[in-house]
């Protein structure tokens, strides 16, 4: 119908958004007031949500409208980074803010959501759309995808959607079980599992820049590129989330998801469209050709960290064991680090360094694509020519790319000296870029999957990482083992030098 | 013998700049030279010189741009210098920098200082003309000039008679040449927001049967921006079937020239925006929505029209209705 919309502007535009309703399960939590409520209120700021939009929060807090309204005004107040505070706009937003007190184990819970989306249907206009968040703990999603089926929420007059945060599973069977779980009451292709990763503007420029553009894609593969790392390292420690952190770890919690994400979109053939499925397709063709480690090869080609005591910034800092809800005896990683071989005639031979960690030296996400160097040393006693090029995709902070190569120094003598050519996300779009929970709610709303996880891409990932993970827990590390404020632990160095190269330093 | 333009010195000024800006730059900090497009301002004859620089450094963080300022002014001798604007990105410490050269010379050298732009122009990029100079949007030679550049915008607002201006931007579109208008531009938030509306079907279903759409300004005649409004609104209108009355309704305590509301209306439906300060609220039957609408700026609105380097067909479609009106 909104093809028969005449006042249509798609050159002027942003994307048409339909009218519909967020429920969002755990409203009260962190998640949902530090990041969802700022990004919905930046999306109603900049005019990108429909007039009928409504949220209605779900949480077991015993609260009326208003006093959410409050709530979320403040959470909105306080998180947004970078939005200013209308109070105009925050009234009319906040007309579309409804609250339903509940426990997800609740049926009748659902009985009473399933009656306020029928008043909001008909009051706000919202067609029926309804899309379902489930900011809660992971093991409410199976039980929260029951309970809106048993009440029939699962369809209705409009589209029903659903989106669920990581972790999706903790291994291979669990992943298998709660998509089993979610596909009864949803398809698959209404399934939004989320990665903030992908909804990252330079995750995103990642396609532009390799299928945009005619240059790269030639130099793409094993006969120019010698190998790929990876890095997403954090400064900080568990903050308070120890308990969690211990369940997961460093593999489960970032590379069995947003890393391994970052490679696909990385190593990914062209895909024949920019159509969600189309890129998906993509992407899940990567992760199934990425080599099953055997126990001896996770031995060599996967190590496993965990931080000690360590002083950062001038300040000690306490070993993960030493924090807060944390076993003394913890095994749990929080440092990791695998190299990745891709079974395809692209990628053979080249591998693909992955790390990450917590309590590293500085916050930032990178990749760095190591091209082979020159093939012939014409400048004799020039070590510098060895330096190969390097392309450095910047995902946090300073988006950006970099281009190193070498130049000759002004001068009589033939001296080269590596420089870098830079593209600076903020110097060359001097926009703003919208928050990734933005572009992924938007894109959820308007039905657009291409930065969600599919439940194929799920497994794919699980079956890369389960093995490490089955070496890692039938086996005890000596733990801690890299302190805090290093690049992790020796191992990981000499896993790197073993392939015959070194781990960058961002 | 009279003052020449040379391009090689210009450009060699340029080169010179960035060795500067470099070297100030210091070690360890640097300068990044951006640039996108080569965007060719001609100044009105009155231009207040710093407020078109304010409005410049504004836009070049957003458009990172070759600068090329042309300063028409009686008896002026022609000449040229050239400056860089900088700026650093908040959290980074590198300074970022694109560069503005500015020709001085007096209204009849403008064909020889046009002779000039032309070989200074940053290669390979896109070349907008922004003509804020009445004198030359009415002169014969606009068409010729503009044909150096990808896209020709004006402000009809700044043109006098808004009949006047659509009749000479219609014949420079029939001449093939790319237009934007800022009056036009200014409405985007507006159109967006009651685009919005009929994206919901129940509410589509009504535009057939509007009758009454009713276009409010402030100040004495119905200005550019409110006639396209109104021009908007009715094409559109009559895509549906419909052929709804068009009325224009001044309100003199509106203050300056500018749109103030929109209604549309049928027997049983009703739709108003409705400006607020510095918000815009739609209202539909008895629900309201607001959103931010910030004080239109000439470099806001140039950067909305320097994503765009194509044609417009919706503009060129409002402005032959916008004729008629």
């Amino acid at each position: 119908m909104s093809a028969q919309n005449p006042f249509q502007d798609p050159l002027r535009f942003e994307r048409r958004v339909p009218e519909c309703a967020l429920v969002i399960f755990g409203a009260s939590g962190d998640l949902n007031k530090r990041k969802l409520m700022p990004a919905l209120f930046r999306l109603a700021y900049d005019r990108r949500l429909s007039a009928g939009f409504a949220i209605i929060g779900v949480s077991r807090s015993p609260l009326s409208d208003d006093q959410f309204r409050e709530r979320m005004c403040e959470a909105v107040k306080e998180f947004s980074e970078d939005t200013q505070f209308e109070p105009d706009v925050w009234q009319a937003f906040a007309q579309g803010l409804f609250y339903l007190p509940g426990d997800i184990g609740d049926p009748d819970m659902y009985h009473r959501l399933g009656q306020k989306l029928s008043e909001i249907e008909q009051s706000r206009h919202t067609g029926g759309n309804v899309l379902f968040y489930l900011s809660v703990q992971p093991s409410q999603y199976a039980r929260a995808a029951q309970g809106l089926g048993e009440a029939g929420l699962g369809s209705g007059n409009g589209w029903r959607r659903l989106v669920v945060e990581k972790p999706f599973g903790h291994d291979l069977e669990s992943a298998r079980a709660l998509s089993d779980e979610l596909h009864k009451v949803f398809q698959e292709s209404d399934v939004y599992r989320i990665d903030h990763y992908l909804g990252k503007e330079t995750v995103q420029n990642i396609l532009a820049f390799r299928f945009g553009n005619g240059i790269f894609e030639p130099l793409w593969d094993r006969r120019y590129i010698d190998h790929v790392q990876i890095t997403a390292a954090e400064s900080i420690g568990v903050e308070g989330r120890g308990g969690y952190y211990q369940e997961a770890g460093a593999l489960a919690d970032m590379i069995q998801n947003h890393l391994l994400q970052v490679m696909a979109t990385i190593a990914m053939e062209p895909s024949a469209s920019f159509r969600a499925d189309s890129v998906r397709d993509e992407r899940a063709k990567l992760l199934r050709s990425i080599h099953i480690m055997s126990p001896e090869e996770v031995r060599q080609d996967a190590v496993a960290g965990q931080y000690g005591p360590g002083r950062i910034g001038g300040k000690d800092v306490p070993g993960f064991r030493e924090e807060q809800g944390v076993d003394a005896e913890s095994q749990t990683n929080t440092f990791a680090a695998a190299t990745f071989v891709v079974d395809n005639w692209r990628w053979a031979g080249v591998p693909f360094f992955l790390r990450t960690g917590k309590r590293l030296p500085k916050r930032t996400t990178e990749i760095s694509i190591h091209f082979k160097p020159a093939p012939l040393a014409i400048f004799n006693g020039q070590a510098a020519q060895m330096t190969p090029n390097l392309l450095i995709v910047r995902i946090q902070p300073e988006e950006g790319l970099s281009l190193k190569f070498l130049s000759k120094r002004p001068g009589t003598g033939m001296n080269l000296r590596p420089v870098s050519m830079d593209f600076n996300y903020g110097s060359s779009f001097g926009e703003r870029s919208p928050s990734a929970y933005e572009t992924l709610l938007l894109d959820a709303i308007i039905g657009d999957a291409t930065l969600y996880t599919r439940q194929d891409m799920v497994e794919a990932s699980w079956k890369v990482v389960e093995p490490i993970q089955q070496v890692w827990h039938s086996e005890k590390n000596d733990f801690p083992n890299y302190a805090a404020g290093a690049w992790g632990p020796k191992e990981a160095d000499e896993m790197v030098a073993r392939h015959g190269h070194s781990w960058r330093e961002p | 013998m009279g003052a020449t333009l040379a391009p090689e010195k210009i450009l060699k000024q340029v080169a010179d700049l960035w060795v500067n800006e470099h070297a100030e730059g210091g070690a360890g900090t640097g300068v990044l030279r951006a640039c996108s497009l080569t965007l060719v301002v001609v100044a009105a004859e009155d231009e207040d010189a710093a407020g078109l620089s304010e409005t410049l450094a504004a836009l070049m963080p957003l458009h990172p741009a070759r600068a090329i300022v042309i300063r028409p002014s009686p008896n002026q001798p022609l000449g040229a210098h050239v400056a860089a604007h900088c700026w650093i990105p908040f959290g980074q410490k590198h300074q970022v920098c694109s560069e503005e050269i500015e020709i001085t010379g007096s209204e009849g050298a403008l064909d020889d200082i046009f002779s000039v732009v032309s070989p200074i122009r940053a290669p390979d990029l896109p070349v907008i003309l922004w003509c804020r100079n009445r004198a030359l949007f009415e002169s014969a030679s606009i068409a010729r000039h503009a044909k150096l550049a990808s896209r020709l915008i004006v402000d009809s607002a700044a043109l006098g008679d808004p009949r006047q201006a659509f009749g000479l931007l219609s014949n420079l579109v029939a001449g093939g040449l790319r237009i934007g208008d800022l009056s036009w531009t200014g409405l985007t938030r507006w159109r967006e927001m009651l685009s919005q509306v009929f994206e919901n079907r129940k509410y589509a279903a009504h535009l057939p049967q509007m009758t009454q759409v009713t276009v409010t300004y402030g100040g004495s005649a119905a200005p550019a921006c409110a006639r396209y409004m109104g021009a908007w609104i009715l094409d559109s209108l009559r895509q549906t079937g419909a052929q709804p009355k068009l009325d224009f309704a001044a309100e003199p305590t509106g203050g300056e020239e500018q749109l103030l509301a929109v209604e549309l209306s049928s027997d049983s439906f009703h739709v108003t925006l409705a400006r607020q300060g510095e918000t815009l609220c739609v209202s539909v039957d008895d629900l309201t929505h607001c959103t931010n609408l910030p004080v239109t700026k000439d470099h806001l609105l140039m950067s909305e029209e320097l994503e765009i380097l194509g044609r417009d067909p919706v503009f060129e479609q409002v402005l032959r209705v916008a004729i008629e009106l």
